[in-house]
């Protein structure tokens, strides 16, 4: 037992020296967020106690924009995963082999699209003026919409681009995970007559849970944290929008943007780390209690 | 509902999800290169569209004049993105396996030790002091485009993930056959781990491929810049200027072309598209398990 | 015998590794390598400074002997195609005058702030820097990221310099650079400033009977008609991050904004250092008033908030129909459209300078040395070069004389094909080293020329020129009130809401609950004291 505990931490031995070098020796830097730091002393400048903090609070609607942090991720994290699971189901049944191929190949495509591209294209497609959409409109005889100043629309249009952008990518895992399920179940089940939807519902949909609570938890960790980009790039700093776009990270970057201040962004970040981790912490025991496999640590 | 109404709606239903998405997902790249081949002037005016207005070339031979910079782009990117996920695939597997063991009493400790650094960190500042002060990046320019990104706590933990799914049965029979944990981890564990082998290949790859930030950080010679840093260089320029223009004493009235970004863009992504083909022979329903067992 | 197996793998990737990286090193500084065979030749004999007149102290000579060094050199903005070459005829230069190679590293203008702000956070190694105030310069000096450079040190090691520093017309900038009693920065020097002009369609401001442009609100007023007249152009056709198109009443000098806010300025014309909140001023109403009427009448993007349209493209494309922007940079899109759209008779006009322009300040830009310099007297001797050494100013400004540009007469240049391609009039990053010296591009229409005269004249000191804010005391303040600004004033100035004196109201409101009235105290106690002390 005891030897193969040792050869246990010789295989850890690489991962374990990374994440000290890379991780936990830089953690130290956390510091900064109660110091006034300077370039002569470093991570041993003067401390100000909460002082960094206070930019935070000063700004007013902080607390709307944390909401939106939350309900964003929420959006994505449930109707995300679900998607992907669906597309992976699909793509696994499918009877096409090139046809599952060739979509299987599509759907990845939008991943390698950054931001900035896929904000253009936002912009083409919404513009008042001379968007695609309001071409097709007015060619219907319709009203133009006026997308950029209505923000009740951002939460679909931004939760319908991070799908669209993240749908092949997430998908894999979950195909990866449909392909590691015993055929012979699969094939005994066919024995018993079950029909395809059968064998979705009583098969492949329960194989998934465990990769399922998985991704999930691992994405409640950054529940406080937004894709500055994606929301950035999408909205820009559009006031009207912003009270049903404002995210954390926007916002940070925003007040930030010409202060060169690490330790007010240590704080910033510090706060979405601690609440991130009270996050995670409670619902891994929650799913501990239920069952141990399935729990991240 | 017999055996053969289940199908034909299933196949139905499915092929016209998958062809509704892909038509979605296909339509960005579309209007990419339909703008890369469009002229400058028509795509300000007009904005984007399926097929080129006025059709030209010049973005791409503008990007060709003075090619240095790709092709070493491509070098770079290329290198960075084999070495990178040929070592970070194997320590993320050796990991990933070691985690998955539930013999292993130190393994919960361990998952959580790996996993509190995705929710904790220094911020960039002094991993950069670390990067550059300590560990020299500056002067190995393509060690520091791989090193930091050789293991990602996500993959590590879908990696052990689906580890924890190899029947324990198996590994024992083989333990009592008097294999070693290395033996068992190369010879049973890592074939029969092929379909997610290929899934954090994939992701590590695709990772390594879109960087632009390590190379951002820690490369000042534009040889040795990987390819997304360049096209990053290039979409961002305009905005990153603009920020000061009001500030600023002096002007400048050239920046990269709209079409000339959309040339890169699709130069910079059509070569991992060929890859994708190659990782989905790994993607075989269930030949894995059940030939083990059988 | 696995372990036996996995090692090889491991050791064959990371020896790959190695190999790449050696590689990479070795091809990491080859300015300096490539330009020695060239540079020896000449280096010996030649004396130091054969151009001009200062003389040369003795300690810069026994620097000069005391050995080779490489300086590091960074500048923002991207690199120019044609660098390598310049770089390696400067090399030639700096070995024979001041025994020293030079690598130059650009930070690419995507995230510039960034990549700016980590050089000093993390006190990486290197000699010289651009600086600005644009750039943070008094920040980064306070926290102790450049290296003071004494007035001993500036007559020593900047021989040039001092003497150009000493004339009574410029002493004051040295001064101005002064942060907490010590210098920092090496100033450059205007020959000519960049102040705001417009670019419009003359033949539709003819078509519509529009006067001639004078004040930015006669800019305003013509995009209004317009936007109203012309349907497919939108007059003012930019985006929302596009603060150039956010001062009204900054631009004809009225009021100076402070401690880089809107909504806080000092009066020109009263000139009391007075301190005050413009939001509640009927100017502004005003300004709010029309933007919304722009609005209406299709002078501005129902979308421009979210837009990522360039003002310059969108007029040289024809969607625009006017562009603001330093009158430096409208001059190639003003000769552009006159060859390309003659049938528009673009127009250019000066909305800011003829109201008078504010001195050079010192901050406005420079050179400085790192704190983390190696060898900063030999930095100092190359930015006195850089600056005042018409071989080297004409190189790194225009490149490889000949190849990238050819002379015409002393003050002039003419950009050649190779340099407009690879190495553009002042790309590089001039900014820190602009001297008389600079040279004018002879293709400048006339009437630019005359301007920039004038513009000499009618430069208008204040009271409260060279003064700095010091900004410690209420930091969180003033993050908060930005950050407000940057949400609120775009909309604003887009005029994007039914009620645009509510707007305004709401954003004073909203500045007023994040400290304002905190800021405008420490600002108003500063200047006093600023003024009393340059009274004595």
């Amino acid at each position: 037992m005891l030897a193969e505990r040792k050869v246990y931490l010789i295989m850890l031995l690489p991962a374990i020296l990374y994440f000290v070098v890379f991780h936990y020796l830089p953690m130290t830097g956390i510091v900064v967020a109660f110091q006034d730091y300077n370039l002569r002393d470093k991570f041993f400048s003067p401390f100000v106690g909460w002082r960094n903090f206070d930019f935070l609070l000063l700004t007013g609607d902080i607390k709307g924009v944390i909401r939106n942090t939350v309900l964003y991720n929420l959006a994505f994290i449930l109707l995300g995963n679900a998607i992907q699971i669906a597309v992976a189901i699909v793509l696994a049944e499918i009877g096409g082999k090139r046809f599952r191929k060739a979509a299987q190949s599509v759907l990845i495509l939008p991943y390698f699209v950054s931001w900035v591209i896929v904000g253009a294209f936002a912009y083409n497609l919404f513009n008042y003026e001379t968007g695609l959409l309001n071409a097709l409109l007015t060619q219907l005889g319709m009203e133009r919409a006026d997308v950029y100043n209505t923000p009740a629309l951002w939460p679909f249009i931004i939760v319908i681009f991070a799908l669209w952008k993240s749908v092949g990518y997430g998908s894999v895992v979950y195909l990866a995970a449909i392909m590691g399920i015993d055929a012979e179940i699969y094939e005994a089940a066919e024995i018993d007559g079950a029909n395809v939807f059968q064998r979705i519902v009583g098969i492949t949909l329960p194989s998934l849970v465990p990769t399922m609570v998985v991704l999930v938890l691992l994405s409640l960790g950054n529940i406080f944290r937004g894709d500055f980009n994606m929301f950035y790039q999408l909205v820009g700093n559009n006031y009207i929008l912003l009270p049903y776009t404002d995210v954390i990270d926007t916002f940070v970057t925003r007040s930030l943007l010409t202060a060169n201040d690490i330790g007010m962004s240590a704080a910033a970040g510090l706060i979405q780390s601690v609440f991130g981790f009270a996050v995670i912490v409670t619902v891994n025991q929650l799913i501990r209690w239920n069952n141990k496999e399935y729990s991240l640590f | 509902m017999n055996r053969f109404t289940d199908k034909i709606v299933f196949n139905a239903a499915a092929y016209s999800l998958l062809t509704v998405l892909a038509a979605v997902c296909v339509l960005p790249f579309v209007v990419l290169l339909s703008g890369s081949l469009n002229e400058e002037q028509s795509i300000i005016r007009d904005g984007y569209a399926l097929l080129p207005r006025e059709f030209s070339l010049e973005a791409y031979r503008l990007v060709f004049a003075d090619p240095r910079e790709l092709t070493a782009a491509y070098a770079v990117t290329i290198s960075v993105t084999a070495v990178g996920t040929l070592l970070g695939l194997g320590v993320t597997a050796l990991t990933g396996y070691v985690l998955s063991r539930r013999q292993f009493r130190w393994a919960n400790g361990f998952s959580f030790f790996f996993y509190f650094t995705t929710l904790f960190s220094g911020g960039l500042v002094p991993w950069y002091i670390l990067c550059v002060q300590y560990l020299g990046f500056k002067e190995a320019p393509l060690l520091a485009q791989i090193v930091p990104y050789l293991i990602n706590v996500f993959y590590l933990i879908i990696m052990k993930t689906f580890m924890k799914g190899i029947s324990d049965a198996i590994l024992e029979s083989a333990k009592i056959d008097g294999a070693g944990e290395w033996r068992i981890f190369a010879r049973l564990v890592l074939p029969l781990s092929k379909p997610v082998l290929a899934t954090i290949g994939l992701f590590i790859a695709i990772g390594y491929w879109n960087d632009w930030y390590l190379s951002f950080l820690f490369v000042g010679d534009y040889r040795l810049f990987s390819l997304q840093y360049y096209l990053y260089k290039m979409i961002t320029a305009m905005e990153g200027f603009q920020r000061i223009a009001g500030r600023t004493s002096f002007s400048i009235s050239e920046f990269p072309k709209e079409s000339m970004k959309m040339a890169v863009t699709v130069l910079a992504t059509g070569p991992i598209l060929l890859l994708y083909p190659f990782v989905q022979r790994f993607f075989v329903k269930g030949i894995t398990v059940g030939a083990v067992k059988g | 015998m696995n372990k036996r197996m996995r090692l090889p793998i491991f050791a064959a990737a990371w020896l790959l590794v190695i190999a790449l990286s050696a590689c990479s090193g070795s091809k990491n500084n080859p300015p300096a390598g490539e330009s020695q065979p060239a540079a020896t030749g000449s280096a010996t004999s030649t004396p130091v400074d054969s151009g001009t007149a200062s003389p040369v102290a003795d300690p810069y000579r026994q620097e000069v002997e005391s050995g080779k060094v490489t300086l590091t050199m960074y500048l923002i903005g991207d690199m120019p195609a044609g660098q390598e070459k310049v770089l390696e005829q400067l090399n030639v230069l700096t070995q024979r005058d001041i025994n020293a190679a030079v690598v130059i590293k650009n930070i690419p203008w995507g995230d510039w702030q960034a990549q700016y702000n980590l050089l000093f956070n993390s006190g990486e190694k290197f000699d010289i820097a651009y600086s600005t105030q644009w750039a943070d310069y008094n920040g980064i000096a306070a926290k102790g990221g450049f290296r003071a450079i004494g007035d001993e040190e500036l007559r020593t090691f900047l021989p040039q310099t001092s003497a150009d520093l000493s004339q009574e017309s410029r002493s004051y900038l040295w001064e101005q650079v002064k942060v907490g009693g010590n210098a920092y920065l090496v100033p450059q020097v205007y020959d000519w400033q960049n102040p705001y002009a417009v670019i419009v369609r003359g033949d539709l401001r003819e078509k519509y009977g529009i006067p001639e442009i004078r004040t930015y609100t006669d800019y305003l007023n013509y995009a209004k008609t317009i936007g109203d007249g012309e349907k497919g152009i939108i007059p003012i056709n930019t985006n929302g991050n596009d603060d150039k198109n956010r001062n009204p009443l900054f631009f004809d000098r009225q009021w100076t904004p402070l401690a880089g806010l809107f909504s806080v300025a000092v009066d020109n014309k009263a000139d009391d250092g007075k301190v005050f909140a413009i939001l509640d001023r009927p100017e502004v109403a005003e300004w709010a008033r029309l933007n919304y009427e722009i609005q209406q009448a299709g002078g501005y993007s129902k979308s421009a908030l979210s837009s990522k349209t360039i003002q310059d493209d969108a007029f040289k494309s024809g969607s625009g129909a006017s562009s603001i922007n330093g009158v430096n940079g409208l001059i190639p899109i003003y000769l552009e459209t006159l060859k390309t759209h003659p049938e528009w008779k673009p127009e250019l006009y000066d909305i800011a300078a003829q109201w008078g322009l504010a001195p050079p300040k010192g901050t406005d830009g420079g050179m400085a040395v790192a704190a983390t310099s190696e060898h900063p007297e030999r930095a100092m001797m190359l930015i006195d070069l850089l600056r005042n050494n018409k071989e080297y100013n004409d190189l790194i400004g225009l490149g490889v004389e000949g190849l990238h540009w050819e002379a015409v007469g002393d003050n002039k240049f003419k950009a050649l094909e190779e340099g407009q391609k690879n190495y553009g009039p002042y790309a590089n990053a001039p900014w820190g080293y602009n001297t008389d010296l600079m040279r004018v591009d002879e293709s400048t229409p006339d009437f630019i020329l005359e301007w920039r005269d004038k513009w000499t004249d009618q430069v208008a000191p204040t009271k409260l020129d060279g003064f700095v804010f010091d900004d410690t005391p209420v930091k969180a303040e003033l993050i908060a009130i930005k950050n407000i600004e940057l949400s609120v004033v775009p909309a604003i100035q887009f005029g994007l809401n039914k009620d645009p004196q509510r707007m305004v109201a709401d954003l004073l409101e909203k500045t007023k609950a994040a400290g304002l009235d905190k800021v405008i105290g420490e600002l108003q106690k500063q200047i006093d004291a600023f003024i009393a002390v340059s009274a004595q």
